[in-house]
């Protein structure tokens, strides 16, 4: 397993359309995603399982990823939430 | 001249007018419902796939989320479940698509609640990208009572258009030769307040378009060609003012207080339930949950529970244990209820794993497992023992309770309390096997008379054991829903009455009456 901290930069925090995103890129990678912050992990995969963290600007998300590409899917995941959700993130 | 028909009741309620036989041009082919649900959702990937970037950012934000929700699993995954559980396709998106506003508005945060609409729009993309109904479903041009082989529920839905905006039934009662109370299609009916009665021997032979009929949803019973007394009579009786019942409130404000709660067979009809005003849930019947031949492991099953738990906090709810369907021709003697849980104990203790799960994880419900068809105090005990050592969550474990059916369980009320905090009546079994008449054989139906002082000896019996002790005494079955009775229950010390969907506004207008 692969595990990254990243905090969230930008001013609207992990609302539905940076989670969007954020699925959209981790369904890429054939490697499992969690996702938590205070409570337990949800599946990276789930928008409505992300957007339920209520991730504000200034939040630490806790990414772990398993899987044959665990260490792209990590890097590249962390990438787009520390870009602000902006990046492309291609794998 | 006159004849009645005895079949299942489906939905309760009352209706007289002329008989309508729908028509069928042949064997609409029916798509499988999973195969729809598939279909929409390539249909709409597609539509939503913009590989160019043609979009702006504000479309092409909408779509992502729209997007990321096709694959969601707890999203489409979701709906998918619904319909190998057994619902339409149709019906699956509408329960995916509530469940996933309700979660985005139970955050509380106002970005994710504003996207409702979006989550919403996606719904209505799918269900526009479903089949159309299925061909052959002919619509009334006058109110009828709608008489058919078989109807699915896609196809009653189809006849009666959506709930809102309300618009003139032209539908008023559905009679059909096949069909029993836990199809979907009498969910439906009993949504919609529509009286349906199932199951009719040979009613194709019997009824044709046109001819009079007066419907009893809540007795299963259908009169054919009725004479002018009979439906005057039968008017009289009709639903909204109910026989015998003055608004004077003669011994009124004086009666003790009682609950109206609601019957339901899904949790998903849980939404459904809140919104009629109930004071709770009375009865959750599990049996549409766990069909026979079809178990739902622990964690699909506590989700739905789960779900049901907190769509309608605040309240109390009781779920009853899987309720066997009685095979044979002596139903009640057989190996039902609390008989049946003993005998397929691996089954049983999922169902009862997957409610402890729920209870836990729901910190905060008012949730009581219900026993169905209890006989002996032992019983009770016993499975009161079972949730000790199984319940993990931290606090107090649910609360248990017994339905009374059996004359032994009535006579014995004092030792069932010694387990159970609550108790259910249903009175429709207790009455038949008090009196020894069958509910299903119409030569013997009119010895099943719900002012048996049989009957009241044994509710007397229940309700004053249950003011003694300080538990729950509850009615469900058919005397739940007779404001005559609910006036003689209140005295007797019973704590709530447990009616269905269509019934819980009449009833309750009966029962604020009588308080006013």
């Amino acid at each position: 397993m692969t595990e990254g901290t990243v905090t969230v930069v930008n001013d609207l925090g992990l609302h539905l359309r940076a989670a969007a995103r954020f699925v959209e890129l981790a369904s890429r990678f054939r490697s499992t995603v969690r996702v938590h912050t205070q409570g337990p992990p949800v599946d990276g995969k789930s928008l409505l399982a992300l957007s339920s963290l209520l991730a504000r600007r200034g939040t630490t998300l806790h990414v772990a990823c398993e899987g044959v590409d665990e260490a792209e899917a990590c890097a590249a995941l962390c990438a787009l939430v520390a870009s602000g959700f902006q990046g492309g993130g291609a794998p | 001249m006159t004849t009645t028909l005895q079949g299942v009741a489906c939905a309760p309620g009352r209706a007289a007018g002329r008989a309508w036989v729908l028509p069928r041009a042949g064997a609409p082919p029916t798509p499988s419902p999973e195969g729809d649900l598939e279909l929409a959702v390539r249909r709409v990937a597609e539509a939503l796939h913009d590989p160019d970037g043609r979009h702006d950012a504000e479309r092409a934000g909408i779509h992502s989320v729209q997007r990321a929700l096709l694959a969601d699993p707890e999203f489409i995954g979701r709906a998918r479940l619904l319909v190998s559980e057994g619902l339409t396709a149709r019906a699956a998106i509408h329960g995916a698509i509530r469940m996933a506003v309700d979660r985005l508005r139970a955050s509380h945060d106002p970005l994710l609640a504003a996207r409702c609409p979006d989550v919403r729009h996606l719904g209505e993309r799918l269900l526009a990208a479903l089949d159309r109904p299925p061909p052959g479903v002919a619509r009334p041009d006058r109110p009828v009572i709608l008489v058919a082989r078989d109807l699915s529920a896609e196809e009653l839905l189809a006849l009666l258009g959506p709930a809102s905006p309300p618009r003139p039934r032209l539908v008023r009662a559905v009679l059909l030769q096949r069909s029993g109370p836990l199809t979907h299609t009498a969910i439906l009916a009993r949504a919609r307040g529509l009286p349906m009665v199932g199951g009719i021997p040979d009613l194709l032979q019997r009824v044709g378009s046109g001819d009079r009929l007066l419907v009893d949803g809540g007795h299963g019973r259908v009169t054919v060609d009725p004479d002018d007394g009979a439906v005057r009579r039968f008017m009289a009786e009709g639903c909204e003012r109910t026989p015998g019942w003055s608004p004077d409130g003669r011994r009124g404000s004086a009666s003790p207080r009682i609950q109206v709660r609601v019957n339901i067979d899904l949790p998903e009809e849980i939404r459904l339930a809140r919104e009629t005003g109930a004071a709770g849930v009375g009865l959750l019947r599990t049996d549409g949950i766990l069909r026979q031949g079809h178990a739902p492991g622990r964690p699909q099953q506590a989700a739905r529970y789960i779900d049901a738990l907190r769509a309608w906090p605040g309240v109390p709810h009781v779920y009853r244990m899987f309720d066997a369907p009685a095979p044979g021709p002596e139903p009640a003697l057989g190996p039902r209820g609390i008989r049946w849980l003993h005998l397929n104990r691996s089954r049983t203790l999922t169902q009862l794993d997957a409610l402890l799960d729920a209870a836990a994880a729901v910190s905060d419900a008012d949730l009581t497992i219900l026993l169905p068809m209890v006989s002996h105090p032992q019983e009770v005990s016993e499975f009161r023992t079972l949730i000790h050592d199984r319940w993990q969550g931290a606090g107090p474990p649910p609360a248990l309770g017994a339905m009374v059916e059996t004359p032994a369980a009535a006579i014995v009320i004092d030792e069932l309390f010694d387990s159970a905090d609550l108790v259910a009546v249903g009175t429709n079994d207790l009455l038949s096997l008090l009196v020894g008449a069958s509910r299903e054989d119409p030569r013997v139906a009119g010895l099943l008379d719900t002012g048996h002082p049989a009957l009241w000896d044994l509710l007397e019996r229940v309700g004053a054991a249950a003011r003694e002790r300080g538990r729950t005494a509850m009615v469900c079955g058919a005397l739940a829903a007779d404001p005559d009775a609910i006036r003689r229950l209140a005295t007797l010390g019973f704590d709530a009455v447990s009616v269905g969907l269509a019934d819980v506004r009449r009833v309750q207008r009966a029962v604020w009456r009588r308080r006013g």
